[in-house]
């Protein structure tokens, strides 16, 4: 295992502790989004839960300083099957261990996003 | 997914100053996934614990309140008038945190009033602490009270924090507040118009959050007009007074009252009784009870001690004082007393105390002439023998009776 590689691990290590020590869900996904975001650079990170009963995706937090934008968001729910989160959970429901088979889009720019405000957490438009 | 539970989905897009994501961050994303679904689901479950231990905390609060109501009216056993206005009362100023001054004569069950009080009240998870002021001399009380400190006084060897300290948040019970010296009254009124308390040795005050009940056996406004009682106190304290009725203006609780003492007496004394006899709770109906409730209490404790074991309770294991002390078989209204055992209600008319008045409230209640006349017969003759200090002799010359008449009228009326 090379340097960078043990790296790494203890990195993962060091974000499971920490998120494993937040007890409350609107401590935690905050904390999620913005780790994920510096330790990817990425400059978008969302999270989305599923709501089996609905079959929908949601958004647990919103962080927006736009009250308007941020009710939007916090009401906005989308079909378990729609867009690239729908997929990567399609892929859960057939393989049922989808964290070893993330989707690894290739040009995601390229995706088709909604015509969304920028929401300050999830990434998302 | 956390085990075979889905949770969602975690996505990251637009990599910064590179077209896409490496096989490093995937790796990397896929070890924090892992954690990052361990933790919703901690989340998720200690949320619900949460919720849970919300809702049986309201439930055990809510059985904890039916379980105190039921509790005050078991431990206060009363089906009277009089004694429905002291309920009334009670919860009125359960609802409250005003003090509350309760006044009765002694063996009312003033303490049992305040605890009830204290436990329907929204202090009722904190302390309920009572103290007898009479039996503590001043400076005693003063240290009992509001606690000192370490050397502040000849055998001061170490803190004590004072009974208001010791109440905090709750309730104190301060008894026979009439017998308190006019120095305590002083410092007391500080302490209920700061609600602030100095330990003696201690310069600085401290902040106490207590409510005050107190009690009394004796007419304070008395003790206002003989300046034996600060007025200033007194109106602090009697911001809510409750009267508790003496056990003689509440006779109909009498037999209820002898259920529950005979039950708890024969637990005490670990015996099995045959209850008492008709006659013995008649008699017990009539006494005048200057002790009250705990007289009867302790009546009842006598006799059931008197008795073997599978014993009827007669007149004969009543003491004798009870039976001198006895009251005619009728009450103040003129109405026999076994009337009032199936609990009609009792005048408390000064006025029907006459002899005239009670032959009128007896024939406004329609008492049958018979009864009626009986009820005046034995409250004469006990008026008779009161005023011959029992004396069956005197007392049956002073009737122009033959000493063996009225002791057949005494047998009849259960008159000692």
């Amino acid at each position: 295992m090379d340097s960078h590689s043990s790296a790494r691990d203890a990195l993962a290590y060091e974000l499971g502790n920490m998120f494993t020590a937040r007890l409350g869900l609107e401590e935690l996904i905050p904390l999620v989004i913005s780790k994920c975001r510096e330790v990817l650079d990425a400059s978008g990170v969302s999270v989305l839960l599923l709501d089996e009963e609905r079959d929908e995706l949601y958004f647990p937090y919103v962080s927006e300083e736009n009250p308007e934008v941020a009710e939007r968001l916090s009401g906005f729910r989308m079909p378990a099957s729609a867009g690239l989160a729908g997929a990567a959970l399609r892929v859960v429901r057939r393989k049922r261990w989808t964290i070893r088979n993330p989707i690894l889009a290739s040009t995601p720019a390229s995706t088709k996003r909604r015509k969304l405000p920028r929401n300050r957490c999830s990434s998302l438009r | 997914m956390a085990g075979d539970v889905r949770l969602g989905v975690i996505e990251a897009v637009n990599p910064r100053e590179r077209a896409c994501f490496s096989e490093d961050d995937l790796a990397l994303l896929k070890k924090l996934a892992i954690s990052i679904a361990i933790a919703i689901q901690n989340a998720r479950q200690f949320r619900e614990i949460k919720d849970s231990a919300q809702q049986l905390q309201a439930q055990v609060s809510i059985l904890r309140r039916d379980l105190l109501r039921r509790d005050r009216f078991t431990e206060m056993i009363a089906v009277s008038t009089a004694m429905s206005e002291v309920f009334r009362l009670m919860e009125a100023a359960a609802l409250s945190t005003i003090p509350v001054l309760i006044e009765g004569e002694t063996g009312t069950g003033k303490e049992l009033v305040a605890r009830g009080i204290h436990r329907a009240s929204s202090r009722a998870d904190a302390p309920f602490v009572a103290i007898n002021c009479a039996a503590l001399p001043e400076a005693l009380l003063e240290s009992e009270l509001f606690g000192h400190r370490r050397g502040a006084f000849t055998g001061a060897i170490e803190d004590q924090t004072g009974l208001f300290r010791a109440a905090k948040g709750g309730v104190i019970f301060l008894d026979e507040i009439g017998e308190m010296p006019l120095a305590m009254q002083a410092k007391l009124l500080r302490v209920i118009q700061e609600n602030e308390v100095t330990s003696i040795g201690e310069t600085r005050p401290s902040k106490v959050d207590v409510r005050v009940i107190s009690a009394t056996n004796r007419d304070l406004k008395d003790a206002l007009a003989t300046r034996a009682f600060r007025p200033d106190l007194y109106y602090r304290l009697a911001a809510f007074p409750i009267r508790l009725p003496p056990l003689r203006e509440r006779r109909e609780d009498i037999p209820f009252l002898v259920a529950r003492f005979l039950e708890q007496a024969c637990e005490r004394h670990n015996k099995k009784l045959g209850g008492f006899h008709p006659s013995a709770i008649e008699l017990l109906g009539r006494a005048k009870w200057p002790g009250n409730v705990r007289e009867l209490q302790n009546e009842i404790g006598r006799a059931v001690a008197l008795a073997r074991e599978g014993e009827t309770l007669t007149t004969a294991h009543l003491s004798l004082s009870q039976t001198l002390s006895a009251e005619p078989a009728v009450h103040s209204d003129g109405i026999p007393s076994r009337h009032a055992q199936c609990g009609e209600r009792e005048s408390q008319s000064p006025a029907s105390l006459g002899r005239a008045s009670s032959l009128d409230s007896a024939a406004g209640s329609k008492t049958s002439l018979q009864e009626a006349r009986e009820a005046y017969e034995a409250q004469y003759i006990s008026q008779v023998l009161a005023e011959h200090d029992g004396n069956v002799s005197h007392a049956a010359a002073a009737l122009r009776l033959s000493r063996v008449a009225l002791q057949k009228k005494m047998k009849r009326y259960g008159l000692r």
